[in-house]
């Protein structure tokens, strides 16, 4: 870098720490080789194994939040301000709850995926207001084990689920307050005394102003998550600096307003799956989102990443294709709108001018009457990109269909709008007969490709059964009234 | 056992000592082996203190990297690194035109190479290699060198390596063997069965990608050489370096304390190695190499994919006739097992008088195979078990019935036939089907009239693993130092199977030390003994005993002193809690840390070595599998709902580690039965397309069911060894995948003879199926 940019500062560990390592380096190299702090392993730097989570503590208004994140995907820019804690960090005189109950379950074998997974385990305890089993074993959904075979592990959790209760009260309706959060989770030992200083030590941070990083976002490239953009790019390759969204506070969030839900560009796929703003309209947002990465993936992702990245199987902008959305865009003072299905022009290909930035995503309220469903179908159930996807929104009045939407992922060059099938769809009667032919149409308008996800005449076939799976989901009796031609 | 009783057993009462020359009885009641004790290294590795080779950063350190053939076939005409050399950070650049560099390399006997062989067959071989101050400027200098490369005809999948014209990889035809193998007569045989039933199978190539990468740090010292390696073999590391590089043994040490994994894929050193050691001598600082996921996916092993068929003849009363297997495979582009043992399980698992095999081993333009976990076997039984289960329904017997029908008391295919000196297939499968409540199971998931989208099945399969003796050489050394405290010394890593944590127990078990008083050091060449790689599931019955043997040579070596200290003949003397008395007095005994010789020597040294395996003998552990799994017929969506797992290992050493391989070898079979296959670019550039985990998955922890059971025959092999255990880290994986397929089968009636059990492949033979009903 020509000029040295200021010093991020921020805390790791029990640390305060101001470098001037590149914002464009990933925090994993610093904390390996510039900290030597060498329990945060490397196993893939993809975002793909998870030996190298850390927590990302960030203050958001009054409240402190931990993330686990993946920091062989997050740039050093994204630290400043933050309490970044590595599994040295959670390390105290004895072993912690987590750690004593990975290790009497026998949960660790060559053990270079533990520190990351005590890391995950731990951030899930942290975030969790209830503490369940399940759950917590669904948070190392992005920590890959070759040894185990993660049995063990899952023994580690429910005994540590039945042993351990969250001291905070309340814990069935509210949240406990952050510095109650602290304290209980220091009293239980799954956090070191160390933590409850914390969040004054941040505030301090924050006054201070060290950790905005003096970029303009004009001679920049925007990065959101990053979990598609460092991927694609080697960290300091000499392209424009990079602008982190993640400082754009105004660009987050998910309101109603005039009959519209909108959507921050910088929302995270987690702050989509918690909201209940969104739960009140897509009762099954947090399942269908759950489908999406893993839990550190969800917690750097953006709207605004998924929908620019446009791969063709994104899993957020196939949702909000069903959901009739439009994209607002903005390039200096400019404003604009376009529909999101006219976003998408061709592979990789957007309307959007280089140096428009996607502002938000919004979508109409449904009306009382319509149904909602997203199917994902992958090589591997869980943390896996689509092999095809598809989602529906559909409004039927006496028996016919009045409105609809659909859309799929996988089959074309760009996350898909199946016009001509909705066109089909909207004044028909809700018959098997006419999912069938739906389901036909629809074969007329995609043009898979044979990928390693699968040939092209598995994902034409893919697609049926997911229409089919769409209208047997929403309305279960369609399947009492005659025989699906091709079903079993 | 609680944890404080663990770590502060207090002088247990040992095993009976042999007089010197004796062998050691079997063990009768155990007091440390056989529990589930949490590892001894468990701090370290939860609190990520421990430092793997990865992990290993020394003053002045600098990093290599590795420029590779981006073609699977091309011969490097020039390597231009002018520009590389002067960018910044740049201290070392090498080249197939290093003089220093210019070394073989030996991926198999048969067939040499160079280390950088300006003949590439196949993507990911070397061409550069350079070190820099930073990891980011050594990727920048490998982008500024320039390669002229002739690109030039591939074939890189054996089904075509074949066909006329195809591009040869060494020169000749592309066979690079061909085995046979026959006992009896096998077209009597087949005349003989009611029923004979012939398939062909296929299974793909699977990746070991461990969770640690390949690589090492390299540093001299003057003319020594120190390799920090990641490694399941100090011993073998060091051999082949010293080789390649003309060294003397002693000026090579290997150290490699901790590993993330290797499953057969760090048996011996790589090209890395020479070439971190190479760019450590050209740049007289230590250099940190280790490769990227994606290069580990290209350049350091897989298991072979194989194309296979059988053909099997039965009685109607269950008795096998007669069995005719064939398979090709590929070890890519250096011979390198591309058929070797899969066809062993056809030879060995069940009686069956008339066998015959034939295996043809072909190269291609792909990275060379390594060992995998098994090697052969999970392929060999992904025939052979799909068979047995179709075998079955074809004379409507029971799957089980029919392998119980069928255990041999010997091997039949080892030269001079050998008795096992124990077989617990009988045990394996009768606590098994017990324990999973097959036939309960079985029943419901036959039941007629099951319509819905959502179809349950089970299904089961055996194995056996070729080995399980272990044999030797192996040396430990045991130092007790006068305050009763204990040094255990071993070459044998710990590839975190627990080799450490079960080597401490025996010491323990036989000296009565409580474990928290016994320190390991292990695995570097420079300061401990020699050992084999820990590989072959082999390493609990090799060293095992060897520790044994050391401890007694101690306990030996106590009743000396203690029999000078009490004027009293060695052997009427006996150990009791931490002090040695005379069998008959026990009130006139002596502390142990009290002798006075012991005080005055510092330590007595106990050196064990390992003794040969009993003659004539196979030493050989079995399995079965159970497992029940959910299929969506709409999606071809397969759940994997449970698994049970019955093990003959010999011994349980220790229960938690024991449980801990059977889970993760299951696991590990999962994979290569549901998502793991490495996807080439047959027709256009013959590159890797799924070369990292965003594409080659591995199960996660929310695709292995929740019920999995591993159930232990734990019966002590007396015959086998002094401990009584045989090997477990193989078997545990070998049968995982046939018994999936065999529960998909039960639960929709389609036999997928093909790896991988994707939902594609479910979905279209669904959907097949379908328009045929
Ligand atoms: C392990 C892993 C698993 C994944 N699983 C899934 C999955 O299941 N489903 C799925 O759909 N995706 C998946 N992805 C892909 C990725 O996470 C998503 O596409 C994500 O939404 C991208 O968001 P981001 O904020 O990280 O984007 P970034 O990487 O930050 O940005 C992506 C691109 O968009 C640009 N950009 C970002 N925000 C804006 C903006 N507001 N205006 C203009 N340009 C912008 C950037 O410049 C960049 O070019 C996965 C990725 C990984 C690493
Ligand atoms: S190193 Fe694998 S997820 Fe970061
Ligand atoms: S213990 Fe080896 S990868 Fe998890």
């Amino acid at each position: 870098m020509e000029d040295s940019p200021r010093p991020a500062a921020f805390i790791l560990n029990r640390d305060d720490v101001s470098t001037s390592w590149p914002a464009e380096r990933m925090l994993l190299d610093f904390l390996r080789q510039e900290r030597r702090l060498t329990g945060t392993k490397e196993g893939c730097r993809e975002g793909e194994c998870g030996a190298c989570t850390v927590l990302l503590g960030k203050l958001e208004g009054e409240s402190l939040r931990y993330r686990p994140v993946n920091s062989c995907l997050l740039p050093m820019g994204e630290v400043a301000g933050a309490h970044v804690v590595t599994i040295e960090g959670l390390n105290g005189e004895g072993l912690t709850p987590v750690q004593q109950a990975l290790v009497d379950a026998g949960a660790v074998q060559c053990g270079f995926c533990t520190p990351g997974i005590v890391v995950a385990l731990t951030g899930y305890f942290v975030n969790a207001d209830r503490w369940e089993a399940q759950e917590a074993v669904s948070s190392l959904d992005g920590n890959l084990c070759r040894c185990t075979g993660y049995l063990s592990m899952k023994r580690a959790v429910s005994s540590l689920c039945s042993a351990l209760q969250p001291p905070w009260k309340n814990s069935r309706d509210v949240s406990p307050a952050m510095e109650a959060r602290l304290e209980g989770l220091v009293q239980c030992g799954l956090l070191p005394g160390y933590f409850l200083d914390i969040p004054r030590r941040l505030t301090l941070l924050r006054e201070q102003g060290e950790h905005v990083l003096p970029f303009d976002p004009r001679e920049s490239t925007p990065v959101a998550g990053g979990t598609d953009f460092f991927l694609q790019h080697r960290a300091d390759d000499g392209r424009p600096k990079l602008f982190f969204l993640s400082s754009r506070e105004d660009l987050r969030g998910i309101h109603i307003h005039d009959g519209v839900c909108r959507i921050g560009a910088a929302t995270t796929v987690e702050e989509m799956v918690r909201s209940e703003v969104l739960a009140a309209i897509l009762p099954h947002v947090k399942e269908h989102l759950g489908l999406f990465g893993t839990t550190a993936i969800r917690a750097r992702a953006t709207v605004g990443g998924n929908l620019v990245n446009a791969s063709p199987a994104a899993d957020v902008a196939i949702i909000l294709l069903a959901l009739g959305a439009t994209v607002g865009l903005a390039e200096g003072k400019k404003r604009r709108q376009v529909a999101l299905k006219d976003f998408f022009k061709g592979y990789k290909l957007l309307d959007k001018a280089p140096d428009e930035w996607v502002e938000w995503v919004q979508f109409p309220l449904p009306s009382r009457n319509a149904a909602f469903h997203f199917e994902k179908v992958s090589r591997r159930p869980r943390g896996d990109v689509a092999g095809v996807n598809s989602a529906i929104l559909l409004e039927v009045d006496g028996g016919v269909i009045r409105h609809a939407h659909l859309s799929v992922g996988g089959v074309a060059p760009v996350p898909f709008y199946l016009a001509e099938t909705v066109k089909f769809l909207e004044g028909s009667e809700l018959t098997l007969e006419v999912v069938s032919e739906a389901a036909a149409v629809a074969q007329g308008e995609i043009s898979p490709i044979s990928d390693v996800r699968g040939s092209a005449d598995y994902k034409r076939l893919l697609l049926r059964q997911l229409v089919l799976a769409h209208f047997l989901t929403l309305y279960p009796s369609l399947a009492g009234k005659g025989c699906l031609h091709g079903a079993p | 056992m609680s944890k404080k009783e663990i770590y502060a057993v207090k002088g247990l009462s040992v095993p009976e000592t042999p007089a010197s020359a004796q062998e050691p009885k079997p063990w009768k009641q155990t007091q440390m082996v056989g529990k589930g004790i949490p590892r001894v290294d468990a701090y370290e590795r939860v609190s990520g203190t421990a430092v793997y080779p990865s992990d290993v950063l020394l003053p002045d350190m600098i990093y290599g990297a590795v420029l590779r053939c981006p073609h699977p076939h091309a011969q490097v005409k020039k390597v231009d690194v002018e520009a590389a050399s002067k960018m910044p950070g740049v201290r070392a650049v090498i080249t197939g035109d290093t003089p220093e560099a210019r070394v073989e390399w030996t991926y198999s006997k048969e067939a040499r190479s160079s280390l950088f062989d300006p003949h590439c067959r196949f993507e990911g071989e070397p061409v550069a290699a350079v070190a820099a101050e930073t990891p980011y400027q050594a990727e920048d200098a490998l982008r500024a060198i320039r390669v002229e490369y002739d690109v030039l005809p591939f074939v890189v999948d054996e089904r075509d390596a074949l066909k006329e014209n195809a591009p040869s990889v060494h020169g000749a035809g592309n066979v690079l063997k061909t085995e046979k193998y026959e006992r009896g007569q096998v077209d009597r045989g087949f005349r003989e069965a009611d029923v004979v039933l012939e398939e062909n199978y296929r299974t793909e190539c699977q990746l070991h990608t461990p969770m640690e990468l390949h690589g090492c740090v390299a540093k001299w010292d003057g003319d020594r050489l120190t390799l920090w390696e990641s490694t399941q073999g100090v011993y073998a590391v060091q051999a082949e370096v010293a080789e390649v590089l003309k060294l003397p043994l002693s000026k090579v040490r290997v150290v490699g304390h901790y590993m993330g994994g290797g499953f057969g894929s760090k048996l011996k050193a790589g090209k890395y190695t020479v070439i971190a050691a190479l760019l450590a001598k050209k740049s007289a600082r230590p250099v940190k190499l280790f490769l990227t996921r994606e290069e580990t996916y290209l350049a350091v092993g897989n298991r072979p994919p194989n194309n296979m068929r059988l053909k099997a003849g039965v009685k109607k009363d269950g008795t096998l006739t007669a069995l005719d297997f064939s398979c090709t495979g590929t070890g890519g582009a250096y011979p390198s097992g591309g058929t070797s043992l899969v066809d062993w399980l056809v030879r060995d698992l069940y009686k069956c008088p008339n066998v015959r095999t034939e295996c043809t081993d072909i190269a291609i333009h792909t990275g060379p195979a390594r060992p995998f976990r098994a090697p052969g076997h999970p392929q060999g039984a992904w025939v052979l078990e799909q068979m047995m289960d179709a075998l079955a329904e074809a004379i409507k017997m029971d799957p089980v019935e029919l392998r119980l029908k069928n255990i041999p008391n010997f091997s039949q295919g080892k030269e001079g036939n050998p008795p096992y000196s124990s077989t617990g297939l009988k045990q394996c499968l009768e606590e098994g089907a017990k324990a999973f409540q097959w036939k309960v199971a079985r029943s419901k998931a036959l039941a007629p009239g099951e319509t819905g989208r959502i179809k349950r099945g089970v299904g089961m399969a055996s194995c056996l693993w070729v080995v399980g003796g272990g044999w030797p050489p192996s040396t430990v050394i045991l130092k007790l130092f006068p305050d009763g405290s204990l040094n255990l010394n071993m070459g044998a890593s710990d590839i975190g199977t627990g080799t450490k944590t079960v080597m401490a127990l025996v010491a323990a078990e036989e000296l009565g030390i409580p474990l928290g008083k016994i320190e390991i050091e292990h695995a570097d060449t420079g300061t401990t003994q020699y050992a084999t790689p820990s590989g072959g599931s082999k390493t609990v019955p090799t060293e095992a005993p060897t520790v044994r043997a050391a401890a007694i040579s101690v306990k030996q070596q106590l009743l000396e002193m203690a029999s000078k200290e009490l004027k009293l003949d060695a052997a009427s003397l006996v150990f009791q809690e931490g002090s040695i008395a005379p069998a008959k007095d026990p009130s006139k005994s002596v502390k142990i840390t009290d002798l006075s010789e012991l005080k005055k020597r510092g330590v007595v040294v106990g050196i064990g070595y390992r003794g040969p395996n009993p003659e004539n003998k196979a030493i050989i552990p079995f399995a079965a599998q159970f497992c029940e799994v959910e299929v969506n017929t709409k999606t071809g969506e397969v759940k994997i709902l449970r698994f049970v797992s019955t093990n003959d290992s010999g011994r349980v050493m220790d229960r938690l580690t024991y449980d801990s391989q059977v889970i993760g070898g299951i696991t590990m079979g999962i994979g290569l039965a549901m998502t793991e296959y490495r996807v080439l670019d047959r027709d256009q550039t013959g590159r890797m397309l799924n070369r990292n985990w965003h594409d080659y998955k591995l199960p996660t922890a929310l695709d292995v069911p929740l019920e999995m059971t591993s159930l232990p025959v734990d019966r002590e092999d007396s015959q086998a060894n002094s401990v009584g255990a045989k090997g477990l880290g193989e078997p545990v994986t070998i049968p995982t995948a046939p018994a999936i397929a065999n529960a998909v089968y039960n639960a929709t009636g389609i036999r997928i003879t093909e790896t991988p059990i994707s939902p594609e492949r479910l979905c279209r033979l669904l959907a097949e199926k379908r328009k045929e009903g």
